[in-house]
């Protein structure tokens, strides 16, 4: 049960809760059909999982779903290298043009379809998803971090740090199959 | 006005209507007593008065609502489900709840300012008579430049502070009543509100710090206002010790009166955390030290080293009666605002409140009157003290901390109850392995609120556990703060207002607000550490104040003693508790009537127009927490100065951001010309939430830059933003075109690499603004 519950205890979610993305492949699947993504990333992708930083699964990612990315993060340099599309651009704005029916992203084509979130302080995504769920209502909202957020569209269960590895690999293998 | 200064009763008096008897004449005084300067538009303005100036700010700032709760429990037709679009039976949408609950906290916020201002200026009545003079120290015309630039009234004495409180109580009266169920409706409405509010707060605070400045003797405007102590290590625990906790002065200051008058300074420690500590020091320096910020509260008890507890209002933690108890010490509660359920002692003598104290019939007693509360900590501080050795010397053992962690059960409620999501329990696990390096690495990141010992199924001590690990440390924090100083002086305005304006001291950065910080207190200090070194004016107060004090250089010195305390470039500036953020936003409002000669009195719209077009000044509230915090802010946004959060205060649940990629957002009055013009986007934001250090530095020296820079300022600024910028990110900030409007705007170092990238984005000239957002203030039209 305490698998789908919010991560931090008393963020008691409303009406409305996540549905959990269970497998990498359904995630994968469900990711390529979103249309435009934007990712909005935060500065804990720096962290490093046993192979590699979580901030390369944002990238590969991004690259597969050719996702634009949102960051303020030191990972911003890295994806740049990638020559993936990025602007330093804080959560916060970058969730807040997200509302905008009328922006047109990052690369001034069109609007958003879907959001990912990665590596920001829980509470924060947490804002951020609730901010998009009531104020950008046609755009689908997920969350790859390891804890559970309910007000994202779609989200992970709370994971072991190892579950979550795994789910990530799995995840960029099928997106880039 | 509810008191009459004329009061005249005449037994008999013979008159043309006849003979009169037993007349009573009462007179309301005067209130607007003539001064030099004339009356603006705008004295004491109601909620409507400043409304247009608010839209005009709102249309540029907008909200943007993150709810933290989707739910509206705040009258029987509830719970109202407000999310994706729905309404509430009252008929009220999401955002209308969202900026509502902003108001409620932003009226909280004041009145806990209004509340005590109003308890601060009746006790200094009663102590030093009405007619005590306003005094801000030589140098310092403009006593007051918030109460005059809001009521129209020059303060000249204490009685003159009662009429303004009047004043803020109103106004605080009407905006908690909007958010009644049935009332407002729009969100920009309510945000409208909520910047009252905050200029409110402004007020109240600003009388509630230069009451006790002028009455109390606290450093007038003193740029070399003495160091005092701060931390654990500077405290002698062979002494008794006295802890006050809260934000009222009177009390703690009745203590170190007591010594004095006693003979006994010097042989008891007076030990202060959050602002009561700042003003006691401001006090009397000598008499009292600082141990840290809020979040130092229950490290500290903890410690067994305090024989009394003495709490008056604000941030005061609620159980602290529980923890004082567990370590013997007697606790004494001083405001009726934080009565903690005790028998009220306060017409009791003081004998026999000693005694029972002493003697334990009491533990903790309720005493309204400072100066009894000073002679009874005095006394129970010294009796309690011999008894109690055992508590003080008491220091958890390593064995001790080890056994505790192999009490654990794996639960995981620790880490799921933190609010910085802190791995406890592999720390704690690690630590019934024997290491406690992982338990004393969370020292810096924990913010002392005992959630995760409140979830605890095996009742552990996590957060001691924690502080023991980190032993060493704690005892080992010994620094020096620069004691509040208060106002910045008039001459010193002078003197810096000009590079200020065109810019060429690149920004005022106040780190202001408490002590929840969602990775330590280093961000802060390196924070403000950088932008001392690059000759901003760097200012602080409150709890932030002490935190950026508690780091050292490789030298061993902390910033207090690194850089100066005057008002100038690379100064680093404590003014006080939290009533004396004003100084911080009252020194832009001098920018803008003693630099620009702009009047100032009841001029509120075009004073906040000058300061968010020219005065290059941002907030950071890092660690932000409080309703007041939130008022506080909101007060700075109506002056046009914006602020910066750290991650956790998005849970504020509402941004108003600028947005940069709409360049019909931007536009401004030339005020020479009344043409439309391109102004960029300075500031770009009023109200910010950072997610990261490295963010927030980009961000604050982005947020300096104003329309009305010179091409000399503007290129100082650009140096600053584009070199943080590409220090953490490697190039150029993409948006540098927005910046430069002459090629004399480009700093000189970097020219060919701009002018190539200026050329890619097909930048063109444009012309320099004397912006302003007010139509009233062209000055000839086309
Ligand atoms: S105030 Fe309005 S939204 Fe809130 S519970 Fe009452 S009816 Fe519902
Ligand atoms: S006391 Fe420290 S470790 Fe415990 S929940 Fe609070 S911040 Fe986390
Ligand atoms: S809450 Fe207590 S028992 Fe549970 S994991 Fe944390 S320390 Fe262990």
């Amino acid at each position: 049960m305490w698998r789908t519950e919010p991560w931090l205890k008393a963020e008691v979610p409303g009406t409305k809760k996540a549905r959990v993305l269970e497998k990498p492949g359904l995630a994968a699947s469900m990711l390529r059909r979103a249309g435009r993504v934007l990712m909005i990333v935060g500065h804990r992708v720096s962290e490093a999982l046993s192979s590699r930083p979580v901030s390369d699964y944002v990238a590969d990612i991004a690259e597969a779903l050719n996702a634009h990315i949102a960051t303020t993060s030191l990972a911003y340099r890295s994806f740049r290298e990638r020559g993936l599309t990025v602007a330093w651009l804080s959560p916060i704005e970058a969730a807040h043009r997200v509302t905008d029916p009328d922006w047109m992203g990052l690369d001034g084509k069109g609007c958003y379809k879907a959001v990912v979130v990665m590596g920001l302080p829980y509470y924060m995504s947490w804002l951020i998803f609730s901010g998009l769920k009531n104020f950008a209502m046609n755009v689908r909202t997920v969350s790859l971090d390891r804890f559970y957020q309910p007000h994202a569209s779609w989200s992970l269960r709370n994971l072991t740090t190892e579950e979550w590895e795994k789910f990530l690999d799995e995840l960029v293998e099928k997106l880039k199959a | 006005m509810s008191r009459k200064d004329l009061y005249v009763r005449v037994k008999e008096a013979a008159t043309r209507l006849g003979v009169l008897k037993d007349v009573e004449i009462a007179v309301d005084r005067i209130l607007y007593e003539e001064y030099e300067e004339p009356m603006g538009p705008t004295p004491m303005p109601s909620i409507k008065d400043l409304r247009s100036w608010d839209l005009t700010l709102l249309k540029r700032y907008k909200p943007f609502y993150m709810p933290f709760c989707e739910l509206c429990c705040l009258c029987t037709f509830g719970k109202c489900d407000l999310s994706m679009g729905k309404r509430g039976a009252c008929g009220l949408d999401m955002a209308g709840q969202q900026s509502r609950i902003v108001l409620l906290a932003c009226c909280i916020g004041a009145a806990t300012h209004a509340g005590h201002a109003k308890h601060l200026v009746e006790y200094l009545i009663e102590r030093y008579g009405r007619d005590c003079p306003i005094d801000m120290g030589e140098g310092v015309g403009v006593e007051a430049p918030i109460t005059r630039l809001v009521t129209g009234i020059r303060p000249r004495t204490l009685r003159d502070l009662e009429d303004v409180l009047e004043y803020v109580s109103n106004q605080i009266v009407h905006l908690l009543s909007c958010t009644h169920t049935g009332q407002e409706g729009s969100a920009l409405d309510f945000e409208s509100k909520v910047l009252h509010a905050g200029m409110v707060d402004h007020v109240a605070m600003e009388v509630a710090d230069i009451a006790q400045i002028s009455a109390m003797g606290f450093p007038k405007s003193d740029p070399d206002a003495p160091l005092v102590d701060l931390g654990l290590g500077t405290i002698d625990k062979s002494k008794p010790v006295i802890m006050v906790v809260g934000h009222n002065v009177p009390s703690a200051a009745c203590i170190v009166d007591y010594l004095v008058e006693n003979g006994l300074l010097g042989q008891v420690e007076v030990t202060g955390l959050c602002c009561t500590a700042h003003d006691v020091t401001r006090y009397n320096p000598k008499a009292a030290k600082i141990v840290g910020p809020i979040s130092w509260q229950i490290r500290y008890i903890r410690t067994g080293i305090p024989d009394v507890v003495v709490v008056d209002e604000q941030c005061v933690r609620t159980n602290l009666i529980e923890e004082a108890e567990k370590i013997g010490a007697a606790f004494i509660a001083t405001s009726e605002k934080n009565c903690q359920g005790l028998r009220d002692r306060t017409d009791d003598p003081v004998d026999d409140i000693v005694r029972d104290l002493i003697e334990g019939v009491e533990k903790a007693v309720l005493i309204f009157e400072p100066e009894k509360v000073g002679e009874v900590a005095v006394r129970v501080a010294m009796a309690l003290a011999p008894k109690r050795r055992s508590y003080k010397e008491s220091k958890a053992s390593r064995e001790r901390i080890i056994e505790y962690a192999k009490q654990c059960r794996r639960c995981m409620n620790c880490v799921r109850a933190c609010p910085n999501n802190l791995p406890v329990m592999d720390a704690v696990n690690a630590a019934a392995k024997g290491d406690l390096k992982p338990l004393a690495e969370l020292y810096e990141h924990c913010i002392g609120c005992l959630r995760c010992e409140s979830a605890c199924i095996a009742d552990l001590p996590i957060h001691s556990l924690i502080v023991w690990a980190a032993d060493e440390r704690f005892r080992d924090e010994a620094f020096k703060v620069r004691s509040g100083r208060g106002a910045i002086k008039d001459t010193e305005i002078r003197a810096v207002g000009g590079p200020i304006v065109f810019g060429e001291i690149p920004g005022v950065v106040a780190f202001v607000g408490c002590a929840n910080y969602a990775y330590g207190g280093r961000d802060i200090y390196e924070m403000a550490e950088e932008f001392a070194k690059r000759r901003y004016i760097v200012v602080a107060s409150g709890c932030a104040a002490m935190t950026i004090g508690m780091y050292r250089d490789e030298e061993g010195k902390t910033l207090y003693e690194r850089f100066p305390g005057a008002f100038d470039a690379g100064a680093v500036i404590n003014v006080g508790s939290c009533v004396s953020n004003p100084h911080i936003s009252g020194a832009a409002v001098k920018i803008a009537n003693i630099f620009a000669r702009r009047p100032l009195r009841a001029n509120y719209e075009e004073i906040a127009d000058y300061v968010l077009n020219r005065v290059g000044a941002v907030g950071v509230a890092w660690g932000a927490m409080s309703q007041k915090a939130a008022s506080i802010a909101s007060g700075f946004w109506r002056l046009g100065v914006p602020v910066i959060v750290g991650p956790h205060g998005s849970k504020y649940r509402r941004a108003l951001l600028g947005r940069k990629d709409r360049e019909e957002d931007w536009y401004v009055y030339d005020a020479r010309t009344g043409k439309r013009v391109y102004g960029g986007p300075a500031p770009e934001h009023l109200f910010y939430m950072a997610e990261n250090k490295e963010e927030a530095m980009v961000m604050i020296a982005k947020l300096c830059m104003r329309p009305s820079d010179t091409t000399k300022g503007r290129a100082i600024k650009l140096s600053h933003y584009i070199d943080l910028y590409r220090r953490y990110y490697g190039e150029l900030p993409d948006d540098i075109h927005l910046f430069v409007r002459t090629l004399a705007d480009i700093p000189i170092t970097m020219k060919e690499e701009i002018l190539a990238y200026l050329k890619e984005k097909g930048w063109k000239e444009r012309p320099i603004p004397d912006p302003t957002l007010l139509p009233r203030l062209i000055r000839r039209r086309v």
